[in-house]
């Protein structure tokens, strides 16, 4: 922005407005009328009791004669102005002219905008709340339970003719009983979704996505076959799996793959149709490289799959659908060079230890952990029943960027995650892998938790880096399957720490590290 | 002719009604236990040769019962058969590893928990397809 208008023009024209000559303010401040000009020509700085006396005597605040309250006004304003989610932003250009002008008009702007804001955080966090409504969770148990009674009831009576009379009433006025608070729950739900549930906020694309995969537990077997095909065509052997790759493209689709330097390629690849080039940047790592020559590769084998994954109806837009297919491409790729069953027989050998892992596939720390997490729900083999493992990646300010949920712990949507979780911490020592015993509140499971921080490797000195924290973890029932759980007691004093799943959702009221209150909502059963 | 004992854990009233019944006519000795300390009480007194263990319940749940029974050497021979919520996966992970014998799925079919149960305390018996958990590899 331009700066605003400096202190000593201000002093002028406000000077001249009192009708005061530069020899009288002068001497009432007790300065010469010299250095009270070398200041209204700014040739001077201004500032502690000289600009309060000088304030006083103009009768000014000190902030607004300084232009400290519109600097900050200014600055509030352009980081309005940068939100886009405004339907109509404000140009960044007029703010100087608004807060000069209108100071008036720029708070009250300003306070439009902090309510609308913190009406949004707090719908956002509604929305997120009501995926584990305390009703909702309720009524869908007694729904369950009722059903279940009613179920057992009824083929009782079908099952057992020679029962007593009055056993058979029993079970008859069972039937009916549980069928009346059966109606009434569905009533009191049709109520509830009628009046909170109904106002979802319309979905982005990421959510969209997001919501599929959830839906799909991250896993999808017809990639999975896909992936395996085409690694059983792949040229050459194991010696070099890039080289393979890249003959693979060349031979079976016309593309060349290409090195390029990072300024070529700004998002460490760019893959262009027409000319059949995959470009790399030089940057990347060899497992990154692998990686985006396999996701290409599932571009072109798998796009008939890809395709028909994509078209559910689920998506409802165009930016979601291109979204999912490269999502799904990239699921390919893990798929492809992590394959099912040696990569899940590896993990429970080598106890789920992710860096002999990454040795063993070559791989990098997130796509050993992201793999883990997307194979929870795949069938059990002669590897057992893989460990259901959460996957979080967020980024140095704690904003999410990657999750998916198997393990029964909540991962926070829109709000940053529980600050006690090591995700953070291990921003503390990184390139190190960190573990945590984690312990949710009221009753909640203990989880085990592995986090590593890191920069993303490539890139000159002049770089400017990424850094990110990658965790997995399982429910603490099955921690004895991982290396990291070795010797660790969760009922031992002090071992499990006590955290949250966000401060919003989170009732600890005595933790030091709250940084929002929680988010009251009233009794929803009523 | 089957015998045994079975310990029913449910906090519901009426599916324990149901569940006592079935077990009963089935030739089985039945207690029943309406909340998961209830039930470890019961089983210290005497050991039931199968419970019945409803996963979710107030207070002490059937996780709480299932670790405090398996980690009890003298309550090895007690075969478990967790009852869990339908779309509850992670329950019937979580059951699995704690070493329960088999799982049923509410809302279950009577059928079928007669003829696990069976299945369990009277391997003669022929069974109604394989049992829902395969065996966990020795570890």
């Amino acid at each position: 922005m331009a700066p605003p208008t400096p202190a000593g023009n201000r002093i002028r024209a406000l000077r001249q407005e009192c009708g005061l000559t530069q020899v009288g303010l002068a001497h009432t401040v007790g300065i010469s009328p010299s250095y009270l000009n070398l200041i209204e020509h700014n040739r001077r700085p201004i500032g502690g009791a000289l600009l309060l006396r000088i304030a006083a005597e103009l009768g000014i605040s000190a902030d607004q004669l300084a232009g400290r309250e519109e600097a900050r006004l200014a600055a509030e304003l352009e980081e309005m102005a940068a939100d886009p989610s405004l339907a109509a932003p404000l140009p960044a250009a007029a703010i100087p002219q608004m807060v000069g002008q209108s100071p008036d008009l720029a708070r009250a702007a300003l306070a439009a905008y902090r309510a609308y804001r913190d009406a949004r955080l707090q719908g956002e966090a509604l929305a997120e709340r009501l995926s584990q409504d305390p009703f909702l969770a309720e009524a869908s148990h007694q729904i369950l339970t009722l059903i279940t009674s009613i179920r057992s009831f009824s083929e009782i009576l079908e099952d057992y003719g020679d029962m007593g009379d009055a056993q058979r009433q029993r079970f008859i006025g069972g039937i009916a009983e549980e069928s009346r608070r059966l109606a009434a729950l569905s009533g009191e739900m049709f109520d509830f979704l009628g009046g909170r549930a109904a106002h979802r906020p319309h979905q982005t694309p990421e959510e969209e996505v997001d919501d599929l995969f959830h839906d799909r537990a991250n896993y999808f077997p017809e990639l999975e076959d896909e992936a395996e095909r085409v690694r059983r065509g792949l040229p050459g052997g194991e010696a070099g799996l890039f080289a393979s790759l890249a003959e693979s493209l060349r031979s079976r689709h016309g593309v060349a793959v290409q090195f390029a330097s990072p300024e070529r390629v700004p998002r460490d690849h760019d893959y262009d149709p027409d000319g059949r080039v995959l470009y790399l940047s030089e940057a990347l790592s060899s497992s990154s490289w692998r990686f985006r020559a396999a996701q290409l590769l599932g571009r072109l084998e798998a796009a008939d799959t890809i395709e028909a994954l994509a078209a559910t109806p689920s998506l409802t837009t165009d930016a979601a659908r291109d979204r999912a297919r490269h999502a799904l491409a990239n699921a390919f790729a893990g798929a492809l060079l992590l394959p099912r069953g040696e990569f899940l027989t590896a993990a429970r050998v080598l106890r789920y230890d992710i860096e002999r892992l990454q040795e063993r596939f070559t791989a990098s720390f997130e796509q050993v952990c992201h793999r883990l997490a997307s194979l929870s729900r795949a069938p059990e083999g002669e590897h057992g029943a893989p460990i259901p493992i959460h996957f979080l990646r967020t980024d140095i300010a704690g904003n999410i960027s990657k999750r998916f949920s198997a393990s029964g712990l909540r991962l926070p949507r829109y709000t940053g995650a529980c600050p006690r979780w090591v995700t953070h911490t291990a921003f503390l020592t990184p390139g190190r892998i960190v573990t945590q015993v984690a312990r949710l509140p009221e009753g909640g499971s203990t989880y085990l938790l592995i986090a590593k921080a890191f920069a993303r490797p490539g890139g000159g000195w002049r770089t400017a880096r990424t850094y990110h924290s990658i965790t997995i973890g399982c429910d603490f029932a099955f921690a004895r399957h991982m290396v990291y759980a070795d010797g660790l007691d969760p009922a031992a004093p002090g071992v499990a720490e006590p955290v949250g799943v966000s401060c919003r959702q989170c009732p600890r009221q005595d933790c030091a590290q709250r940084a929002l209150p929680a988010l009251a909502v009233e009794a929803s059963s009523g | 002719m089957v015998s045994g004992s079975v310990l029913v854990v449910e906090d519901e009233r009426s599916i324990a009604e149901s569940l006592t019944f079935l077990m009963e006519r089935a030739g089985f000795a039945v207690r029943v236990a309406y909340d998961g300390q209830a039930a470890l009480t019961m089983i210290e007194r005497r050991p039931p040769d199968l419970i019945l263990l409803d996963v979710m319940m107030p207070g002490c749940d059937g996780f709480e019962v299932a670790r405090t029974v398996r980690a009890n050497p003298a309550l090895s021979a007690v075969r478990i058969v967790m009852i869990t919520a339908k779309g509850q996966d992670i329950d019937r992970r979580k059951g699995q590893e704690l070493g329960v014998d088999d799982y049923i799925t509410k809302p279950f079919s009577t059928r079928e928990v007669v003829a696990r149960v069976k299945a369990l305390l009277d391997p003669g018996t022929p069974t109604p397809g394989t049992s829902n958990l395969a065996a966990d590899e020795a570890s």
